[in-house]
């Protein structure tokens, strides 16, 4: 029944696409030849009762109580529907169609009247015999004579192209590389494709960066931390492709390669270590950490992506006892107060935005307004949640299991739990297979929904992993819109590139490793991020890649180098998390701090992290003056700077101006990974000069703002040590610190 | 420029916003904050969010005052009289109790009384009665209706236009229209003494919206500045010290710069230090109610809902967008027991202080562009609430939650003042006569701020969102 209801509703709406796009043409028309041409109530293909019906019973009661704000008259029409033409009628309005014709109790336009969605008119509610004859009308098939001379062109929407044509719901395709002029320049397939733009463009691509520049670079996306000075001078002086590899390959291979791209990971999976507001039960999710560190290791591991993707939605059943902190996935989002349909939609735009790139949940309330996605297809995936039990774990963060009885979805109208529509199977989606899709036959369908979304035949899922990771490595996506691949999202700005990767990541076996190592030694990767005045007007987004994209350090890398660079950076892997922003602060890595769902610490929104209640597709990138202040004033920053600073200090020679020399250059070594020039060199002299301080004293006592001991009265060793703590502040906030070219 | 789009679309151009500012210096110091042309910034959308721009239309209000009455404050008690109730007391009403959060029995008349203010007469209990005093800049809206009787998801639909998703807050939506008119100060204020509101920082959250949109959250129980924002201030240096620091990081920032000339990025950073700085000196002195002269330290009283006012003044004195001035932790307006006591301690924490705001913006010219809201997520039952085991321990001298009908109030900012608009029916239960929605308070609350409440927008997940979602309309009446 529900399958013939959809089949019906499918058929419907491409009619009334052709309807309408014949209409507008036929308005065209009748617009110049009105006069002649008599009105034919027969050309409607009515029957002559259906049309007394609406002339009688339904047009003059629209005209009455629904023209003043829902037709051309109305100048803008409220809420985008118009009621006095049939075409924008049958389109709906901004919530959607809102005549389901022969089924009433699905049509918006009822529960409006009847006051139970929207209240029309607002004027007061119309009798129950009008309403009763706007059900009878509907049940007809909602017979619309008007032939909509005046009603203008129908909305855009209509003769837009089917968005089941959209271009990421098409397989991607493997296209040999394209030819290019500049051959030497590449050194990769990928090299090949992004050249080609540019040669078509007439713009070349920038020189290669200098070898400490992408050193630099390679070790924060690799591993979130800088490289030492030793190991920057070492492949500075012996630069060559294999020692390059040999570069990556062995940051590969660190256990702290997956303690960056895992909190990459957690980004999407809107990790936190709480759930959200509660009322009085325990706010913790006390053992989601051993979901972060499973995503560690999958990472480090190189766990296949299909697998990895297979394991975080159906743990229970993917067979590897090893997977049992991976429903985390799922389970450790908000509790919205424990309101099962909230807490299903946030694991449906989870894994729809997360893993597909599609905004399912839009259809909650309504069919998708611009994709392929009816609301019946959002409750297809509801009863899998809803046919899926959570249940506790001793040394886990909560499973799902499979009920015992699954459930049988239905359509909750308009998004109201308590306004049941027609029973929809539990399947995949309809846009993303051929035909209509097969009921789900496994318990939950939750194992085959996670097969579904992890196959080579879904067109999405590798292209948004693999478009993911690229922004990671190029700061921006080939999809700019890294969460949305539907008809509003960003097309692709080298499509056949996207789709090349696509399938070359799948045929190998969806490792992410050898993903990003093809990345990196990608040309284009190696390019310098220098200035090009040449692109500045010609693509100022960098959409030609002719450039590498310079980018500041995120909050984590940002922590994590300045305890490293303070030199007590803890490498321990895994466990509890930690409190990020109470002294002590530890020194483990970011990734390992609490994250409090609710009351994030301003230290986190401040460096803009990711939103951790819905799966981020990227991050901000803001320059507010609460960073400045964090840089300038907060105990943290103040204790690695003073860290930094005695870890310079070699107190057996302290003082004289050639050792004073030795520690800046430590002092820049360690902050910046590189000595000091001779004038940086002056200008840090004079910083820590004892004179200077002496004019700060005698300033001071001319009546500035009090100031705490350790810098007045304590004496000059302490002043010294103030000196040069504030000396290592001044490289930490610095720019070359903050940016990585 | 429109409100529609993301993050990128937020900065000025360089060149627009040189134009509007005529070029002086503060211009070219902003615009550097602003980062590149608008396509440029798709590259590097390091600009600033918070810098100020115009709203669609030309406006009164600049800013706003929220004084937040957290628990759902008596309607029946202080703004909406029902001299009907007596008729009852004690007795049941002669209309079908409405089902709201707990049993209700009969009739609870208010025992305060009402009197006319101001040339518009508009009637007020003495609870507030300095507020009454400006009876006449008040435009009291006695049909609001909200969708449930509970704090939590009442206290989301009031601050955030929705009861259950996360969304950006009234506040967070503001500051993205408008942007902040002081860069030394945050743009969005959220104060509540001694710990949070329930719901606690969702109240006040940026939702989808960038990070930097959303409240930031004091303790006002402190009067200390270092306590009541973080990293303000740094002790282990003295200013003097702290601009050589900086002046050498200048240097430093300037050399690393001049072979990368192009990046707004780096430029904004730099000039975010320069900011942080002025912000040090700058926040202090706006917190500190100490440098009020006395005779207004006196008009506003003593106590913490005092000094919370107060700062709220002194924040939109200094260009803060947005204020919200919490009540207390908890829900201290939800008055289930003991309605009478509580009230009155309650309303005599800020009563006088409310009026003395009303009055100070007036004599500062500031009312004109600051608009004051005032009221909580509900109101409250007309009937007594029934004693529940363990709820309220054997006490029949209360109200419950009440959503079907509540009194806010908005004063200032083009707002037309002098009128009770609206009506509950003859005892307080429900909004019968010009039903005003949540909905159409943020959508009226927008408008006067010079937005069209459908075409604020951001793209998030695939739609563009709005503070009102698919509903709201603007009430003309409460507009001057």
């Amino acid at each position: 029944m529900q399958r013939a209801t959809d089949l019906l509703r499918r058929q419907l709406s491409r009619r009334i696409a052709v309807a309408s796009s014949i209409a507008w043409l036929a308005s065209a028309v009748l617009a110049l030849h009105w006069i002649a041409i008599p009105r034919c109530a027969g050309s409607t293909g009515l029957s002559p009762e259906a049309i007394d019906f609406f002339e009688s019973r339904i047009r003059p009661v629209l005209a009455e109580h629904c023209y003043e704000c829902h037709s051309a008259g109305a100048g803008e029409p409220k809420g985008g529907l118009r009621l006095d033409s049939a075409a924008w009628l049958k389109n709906g309005g901004q919530s959607g169609p809102v005549v389901v014709p022969g089924n009433s109790a699905d049509s918006l336009l009822i529960s409006a009247l009847k006051y139970e969605s929207y209240e029309m008119p607002p004027s007061g509610k119309l009798p129950d015999a009008v309403i009763g004859d706007f059900e009878q009308w509907i049940a007809l098939g909602a017979p619309d004579p008007r032939t909509d001379e005046a009603a203008g062109a129908p909305p855009s929407e209509l003769q837009a192209p089917n968005p089941r044509d959209h271009w990421s719901l098409k397989r991607p395709a493997k296209h040999p590389a394209p030819e290019v002029r500049a051959g030497s320049w590449t050194r990769t397939v990928i090299d090949a494709f992004v050249l080609a733009r540019q040669e078509a463009a007439g713009v070349a691509p920038s020189a290669a960066a200098s070898p400490r520049v992408l050193l630099r670079r390679l070790y924060f996306d690799l591993i979130g931390l800088p490289p030492t000075a030793e190991e920057l001078d070492e492949f500075a002086r012996r630069a060559s492709d294999a020692q390059y590899e040999q570069a990556v390959d062995r940051l590969l291979a660190s256990p702290r390669f997956g303690e960056r791209w895992a909190r990459h990971w957690l980004d999407v999976a809107r990790y936190a270590d709480t759930k959200g507001y509660v009322f009085q039960e325990d706010r913790n999710y006390t053992h989601a950490y051993k979901y972060r560190d499973w995503v560690i290791a999958a990472f480090n591991g190189d766990m296949a992506f299909d697998a990895f993707i297979v394991h975080q939605i159906a743990g229970d059943q993917s067979g590897d006892p090893a997977a049992a902190p991976a429903q985390g996935f799922l389970t450790l989002g908000r509790r919205f107060l424990n309101a099962a349909p909230d807490i299903n939609d946030d694991r449906i735009d989870l894994m729809c935005r997360g893993l597909m790139g599609l905004t399912v949940a839009c259809a909650r309330c309504h069919d998708h307004k611009y994709d392929a996605i009816p609301t019946s297809d959002y409750y297809s995936l509801y009863g899998v949640l809803a046919s899926s039990t959570e249940t506790p774990q001793e040394d886990n963060p909560p499973k799902l299991v499979d009920a015992a009885t699954p459930v049988e979805p239905h359509v909750f109208l308009r998004g109201n739990a308590s306004a049941l529509g027609p029973q929809v199977p539990r399947r995949f989606l309809s846009c993303l297979t051929e035909g209509e899709p097969r009921p789900f036959a496994q318990g939950s369908g939750r194992l085959e929904l996670a097969r579904a979304i992890a196959s080579r035949d879904n067109p999405l899922t590798a292209r948004v992993w693999v478009n993911r990771v690229w922004s990671k490595l190029f700061g921006r996506g080939l999809v700019a819109t890294a969460s949305d691949f539907g008809v509003r999202g960003d097309p692709p700005t080298h499509p056949e590139l996207l789709d090349w990767l696509a399938v070359t990541f799948m045929e190998e076996g969806w490792s992410t490793k050898r993903l990003i190592r093809r990345l990196v030694l990608s040309s284009v990767y190696r390019q310098a991020s220098d200035p090009r005045p040449d692109l500045s007007e010609k693509d100022p987004a960098n959409t030609l890649l002719a450039r590498m994209t310079r980018r500041r350090l995120d909050l984590e890398a940002l922590r994590d180098g300045m305890v490293f660079a303070a030199g007590r950076l803890d490498l321990t892997v895994g466990g509890p998390p930690v409190q990020l922003t109470e002294p002590p602060f530890p020194s483990r890595r970011a990734v390992y701090g609490f994250v409090e769902r609710q009351n994030l610490p301003a230290f986190f929104r401040t460096f803009d992290f990711a939103n951790p209640n819905t799966p981020a597709a990227a991050r901000p990138q803001t320059a507010s003056p609460h960073q400045a202040l964090f840089m300038m004033n907060s105990p943290f920053a103040l204790e690695q700077s003073q860290h930094l600073a005695e870890r310079t200090d070699d107190a057996a020679s302290a003082g004289s101006p050639a050792n004073d020399a030795e520690r800046i250059a430590r002092l820049y070594q360690y902050a910046l990974s590189r000595q000091p020039s001779d004038d940086e060199l002056q200008l840090a002299m004079a910083f820590v000069s004892p004179e200077g301080d002496a004019g700060q004293a005698a300033r001071q006592a001319g009546g500035g703002p009090p100031s705490v001991a350790a810098n007045g009265g304590d004496g000059d060793a302490a002043a010294a040590v103030d000196r040069w703590s504030q000396l290592a502040q001044v490289l930490l906030m610095s720019n070359e610190f903050m940016f990585v070219d | 420029m429109g409100h529609r789009g993301k993050l990128e679309h937020l900065a000025l151009s360089r060149r627009e916003l040189l134009q509007r500012c005529g070029m002086g210096y503060g211009a070219m110091a902003l615009a550097s904050l602003l980062g590149p042309s608008a396509g440029a910034a798709a590259a590097a959308p390091a600009a600033n969010p918070l810098s100020s721009r115009p709203p669609r239309f030309a406006a009164k209000a600049k800013h706003v005052i929220h004084l937040f009455m957290n628990g759902g404050p008596s309607h029946i008690d202080t703004f909406d009289p029902k001299p009907a109730l007596a008729g009852y007391a004690g007795q049941p009403l002669p209309m079908e109790n409405l089902p709201t959060e707990r049993p209700t029995g009969a009739a609870l008349p208010s025992p305060f009384s009402f009197r006319k203010y101001g040339e518009c007469g508009v009637e007020v209990s003495e609870l507030f009665a300095h507020t009454a005093r400006s009876i006449d800049d008040i435009a009291v809206i006695r049909s609001m209706h909200a969708d449930v009787p509970n704090h939590e998801p009442s206290l989301l639909l009031m601050n955030c236009g929705e009861a259950r998703q996360i969304r950006p807050s009234l506040g967070a939506w503001v500051c993205y229209g408008l942007g902040a008119e002081n860069q030394n100060l945050p743009a969005f204020v959220a104060m509540c003494p001694a710990g949070y509101p329930i719901q606690e920082s969702q109240n006040w959250q940026a939702g989808f919206l960038p990070g930097a949109f959303e409240g930031m959250y004091l303790d006002t129980q402190h009067s200390a500045i270092d306590k009541l924002i973080e990293n303000i201030r740094n002790d282990r240096i003295s200013p003097v010290r702290q601009r050589e620091q900086l002046d050498l990081l200048a240097r430093l920032n300037l050399r690393h710069q001049q072979a990368r000339q192009d990046d707004a990025a780096l430029e904004a950073r730099i000039q975010s230090f320069e900011l942080a700085f002025r912000m040090q000196s700058e926040a202090a002195d706006a917190f500190d109610v100490s440098r009020e002269p006395q005779h207004i330290r006196d008009m506003y009283g003593e106590g913490t809902q005092a000094r919370q006012i107060l700062i709220a003044r002194r924040l939109v004195e200094r260009g803060v967008r947005f204020v919200q001035v919490w009540h207390g932790a908890g829900q201290p307006w939800d008055t289930h027991d003991d309605n009478e006591t509580l009230l009155r301690k309650l309303a005599g924490e800020c009563d006088q202080a409310i009026g003395a705001l009303l009055a100070d913006l007036k004599q500062r010219g500031l009312l004109d562009e600051t608009l004051v809201i005032w009221g909580g997520e509900f109101g409250r039952t007309p009937a007594v609430e029934l004693p529940k085991q363990g709820a309220n321990q054997g006490k029949m001298n209360g109200r419950d939650h009440n959503h079907y009908g509540f009194t806010m109030w908005l004063a200032g900012g083009g707002v037309r003042g002098g009128q009770a608009y609206g009506a509950t029916d003859e005892f307080g239960f429900k909004a019968v006569e010009n039903r005003v929605h949540v909905h159409d308070l943020h959508a009226t609350i927008l408008h006067l701020l010079g937005f069209d409440h459908e075409k604020l927008t951001y793209r998030h997940a695939g739609r563009d969102f709005r503070l009102t979602d698919i509903h709201g309309r603007v009430v003309r009446d409460l507009i001057a």
